[in-house]
């Protein structure tokens, strides 16, 4: 029987076919790189992946990058490791994608031939994958220094020997040139429109020359202040020799991008605030915008309001806040009266508080563009005043205020004395209290207040700003004042000031370096700016210096320390029968969770190249302080 | 039949292949960062080094070996020879030593059984006569700092530090109270004097650390006089 089963088990073995039809079939369900090519539409879908894979650092959907410096806290139980670790590693925000520089090769050598292309959608899409590719590089010189340029796709020949393949690493200045170079001979194949913001256009080609030329020119210029950063065949620095040359640049690229008269600055409330929140908020007719990342509620949203909305008005319950403002940052933001000062909490002569009204006084006359980016005590989201308090101090013997009434819930209740209140706040601060406002503050900018914003469900579709006019005006101002050119410069950065909210123009005596760092701060804050900014202006290591230095008093100085984020967290008097009753005071506070200065090392400057990298091509040279 | 099955598994688990089953690193690589035969003192963790074991590897990763507070280290190892190389020049508070066998600052080390060895290196400064005063919570200390190195490669100091620490691991960013005297400042570079009052801390403590750092211009890591425990009354 056993037998009979085994004949009968083999006999299908005997049997194959000679039908080749039948085994070389087309797959059903894979596009082949022919039919891709050959259909439009297919050729935006392969375009519109390359898009989505671009290189960023911190952006809307990953709030938590905004937390690794000193201009935020993580309120999040989960991310209160970045404030205690003093070091940044070195192969932090370190990239060495060249599957997608592969990919992007791969795209503009076979819609060459494509058929399915019009000249026109040729000229274009070619265009597109050649500014994704300059991007793309210049993403990886601003991490890494000068990288291999790999400008066609690279196959192995499976001979066994594959150092046909090794690169070495082209200077950091052959990168930079090369960038400037590509975005200027594909801009006149872009689109110039102005309703055209989440693709390339002629103007995000233009702005973009105006960052990349500036960028190379500051690390020419202040890469000569820490010549140890630095490696002899050039893979890292760019010689000083080269500054003036590229700060030319980035203003000849400025200037161009007026001359398309297509952007202005974004000016459609009356109140400045408003108005710069509502900058970052608003996708059409946004004369503001050059080139963004969109999203849609429908496809790809992302939680930035779900995750940052105040307590008071969350959505799911008992989830927000994640973001706090630091003190850091919330005090750089100057008078109206141009002048720099910290908020008053004490008398600086009596040592007493001072008493407040309310909860916003002490932010008065600020510039208008801190209540655009922070949410403050007292201000109000989606309609629902922020509730932001500490605790109610009540007098000791002497009639000091020093017994804190507090307790470890949000907007939970207390006895003082026969009376029950509400002694904290429904956002806090309660310090260690995940998600309440540990700083005193929250974030705006960002911050969308569409209903269901902060719902799981349906979360945000806010854009993520990759240009916008301000920062080209603000890269023409530095420039110019880089170059001597005082009065141009001037006039760039009193447009955004203007914008800004600002009634009295900065002068010629007022236009310092600090100032040009300070602006671009506080503009630009919370875009992705700040990391790359301190790098390329070699101020990393003096800011992030590893020191637990408190806080500065005098906020304009761009070269000092600032390594731990501070908050300052409003409390009530509760005095009754005292003029102070129920008036509000503010202390200075570093939340326990911050047990660590940042430091960033010179090694930082550029990131890490992988051992695996490095040992696969030997001709990879490491970079320097590691 | 069922026993026969947890036989044949069993047999499964107790043959192994040759390729995973060594032992465990057992030579005791052991040493101190020193000029002239003494430590020097740096902050946890800033200073470290990179093993490389000579060999043809496919794909080489070095080994790190972080340097304590006292200039002391020590790794476990395998039996090898190794390329010992201390990176980050800009970054230490010290230059390597030209090795005579290489001819760079590359050290090749054979390990075989334990192993004690020095490192000698340059340092820019370094800290000598340190002595600590104590009236009340106030703590006095006075130094001398040599410059070292004299060469070409010269740093001038940025400032010279006393830091108190409520545990021993005491540093410029690990500090519970601080005062430094800017290189400019210095009228006697063989007798430095800084003072720190401590803040009475809010639990019962008297006792306390400090050392002396001194900062390089230009240079990220400081390099620090040993940890000493002063005694205060609040």
């Amino acid at each position: 029987m056993k037998k009979y089963i085994f004949i009968l088990l083999l006999t299908p073995l005997l049997w194959g076919c000679n039908d080749e039809e039948f085994l070389s079939r087309e797959p059903k369900n894979v596009l082949s790189t022919d039919l891709l090519f050959n259909d439009k539409e297919l050729v935006k879908s392969v375009l519109a992946d390359l898009y989505d894979r671009q290189i960023d650092f911190q952006r809307v959907d990953r709030w938590w990058e905004y937390a690794n410096f000193d201009y935020a806290f993580a309120s999040a139980n989960g991310d209160y490791w970045r404030h205690k670790q003093l070091d940044y590693p070195y192969d932090w925000w370190r990239n060495w994608d060249y599957t997608y520089v592969r990919h992007i090769n791969l795209y503009i050598e076979r819609i060459k031939n494509a058929t399915g292309l019009s000249e026109e959608d040729y000229i274009r899409y070619n265009a597109e994958g050649r500014f994704l590719r300059a991007v793309c590089y210049f993403e990886l010189v601003k991490r890494m220094g000068g990288v291999p340029l790999i400008l066609e796709s690279l196959t192995y020949d499976y001979s066994g020997d594959a150092s046909y393949l090794q690169y070495a690493r082209s200077t950091e200045k052959e990168v930079y040139d090369w960038v400037l170079a590509e975005l200027d001979s594909i801009k006149n194949d872009l689109p110039s429109k102005i309703d055209i913001k989440s693709a390339a256009t002629k103007g995000a080609a233009i702005a973009l020359k105006s960052r990349v030329a500036l960028y190379a020119a500051s690390i020419a210029k202040y890469g000569a202040t820490t010549p140890e950063v630095s490696l002899p065949g050039g893979e890292v620095g760019i010689p000083l020799s080269n500054a003036n040359i590229y700060y030319q640049i980035a203003l000849d690229a400025v200037e161009e991008l007026e001359s398309l008269k297509l952007y202005s600055l974004f000016n459609q409330e009356s109140d400045p605030s408003e108005n710069f929140a509502k900058l970052f908020l608003t996708k059409n007719n946004n004369s503001e915008l050059i080139w963004i990342k969109d999203f849609s509620l429908e496809y790809r949203y992302h939680g930035f309001t779900l995750d940052n909305s105040p307590l008071t008005s969350s959505e799911e319950g008992t989830t927000g806040g994640r973001l706090n403002p630091s003190l850091n940052f919330v005090q750089s933001f100057e008078l109206l009266d141009n002048s720099f000062a910290p908020y008053r909490t004490n008398d600086e002569v009596t040592g007493d508080f001072i008493y407040y009204d309310n909860p916003g006084d002490i932010f008065a006359n600020r510039d208008p563009r801190l209540a655009g980016t922070v949410l403050l005590p007292g201000m109000s989201f989606k309609g629902k005043p922020v509730d932001i308090m500490a605790g109610y101090l009540t007098p000791d013997e002497n009639g000091d205020y020093i017994d804190v009434v507090t307790a470890a819930k949000p907007g939970a209740l207390a006895k003082i004395g026969d009376t029950t209140l509400k002694v904290v706040g429904n956002d806090g601060p309660i310090d260690g209290y995940e998600f309440t406002a540990q700083t005193g503050f929250y974030a705006r900018k960002f911050l969308d207040p569409t209903i269901g914003s902060a719902r799981i469900g349906t979360q945000s579709d806010v854009a993520w700003p990759r240009l916008r006019f301000a920062e080209v005006l603000l890269n023409g101002a530095e420039a110019a004042f880089e170059l001597g050119q005082t009065d141009v410069a001037l006039g760039y950065i009193n447009r955004v000031r203007e914008r800004a909210g600002f009634e009295i123009p900065l002068e010629a005596d007022d236009l310092t370096f600090d100032r040009i760092v300070h602006e671009r701060n506080v503009e630009l804050a919370f875009e992705d700016h700040h990391l790359w900014d301190m790098k390329r202006w070699r101020l990393a290591h003096i800011v992030w210096d590893g020191m637990d230095n408190e806080l500065t008093t005098n906020p304009l100085p761009a070269a000092q320390s600032s390594t731990r984020p501070f908050g300052l967290i409003p409390y009530r008097i509760y005095d009754p029968g005292s003029p102070n009753h129920l008036k509000w005071v503010f202390k200075k506070v570093l939340p326990t969770s911050v047990t660590q200065p940042h430091r960033f090392r010179l090694g930082n400057y550029y990131s890490q190249i992988a051992d695996d990298v490095i040992s696969h091509n030997p001709k990879l040279v490491r970079n320097p302080n590691q | 039949m069922r026993i026969s099955y947890i036989i044949g598994l069993l047999v499964l688990l107790l043959t192994a292949c040759e390729y995973d089953n060594f032992d465990a690193p057992e030579s005791k690589f052991t040493g101190s960062i020193t000029y002239n035969g003494t430590p020097l003192g740096f902050a946890s963790g800033d200073v470290f080094f990179r093993l490389w074991e000579i060999g043809d590897w496919p794909t080489p990763a070095p080994i790190e070996v972080l340097v304590a507070q006292d200039g002391s280290f020590s790794a476990l190892l395998f039996d090898a020879e190794y390329k010992l190389i201390i990176p980050a020049d800009g970054q230490n508070p010290f230059i390597s030593n030209t090795n005579p066998e290489t001819s760079s600052d590359t050290i090749i080390v054979k390990i075989s059984g334990s192993k004690k060895m020095d490192i000698e290196v340059l340092p820019y400064y370094i800290i000598n006569n340190v002595s600590y005063t104590t009236s009340g919570a106030q703590v006095s200390a006075t130094c001398s700092v040599s410059k070292i190195n004299t060469g070409a490669t010269a740093r001038d100091i940025a400032n010279v530090t006393l830091l108190i620490g409520d545990t021993q691991f005491v540093s410029n960013s690990r500090n519970i109270g601080k005062a430094s005297v800017t290189g400019a400042g210095i009228t006697d570079m063989g007798n430095i004097p800084l003072k720190v009052t401590i803040n009475k801390p809010k639990v019962n403590q008297t006792e306390f650390y400090a050392r002396i750092g001194v900062q390089i211009s230009g240079v990220t890591d400081l390099v620090y006089s040993p940890v000493t425990k002063v005694t205060v009354q609040f």
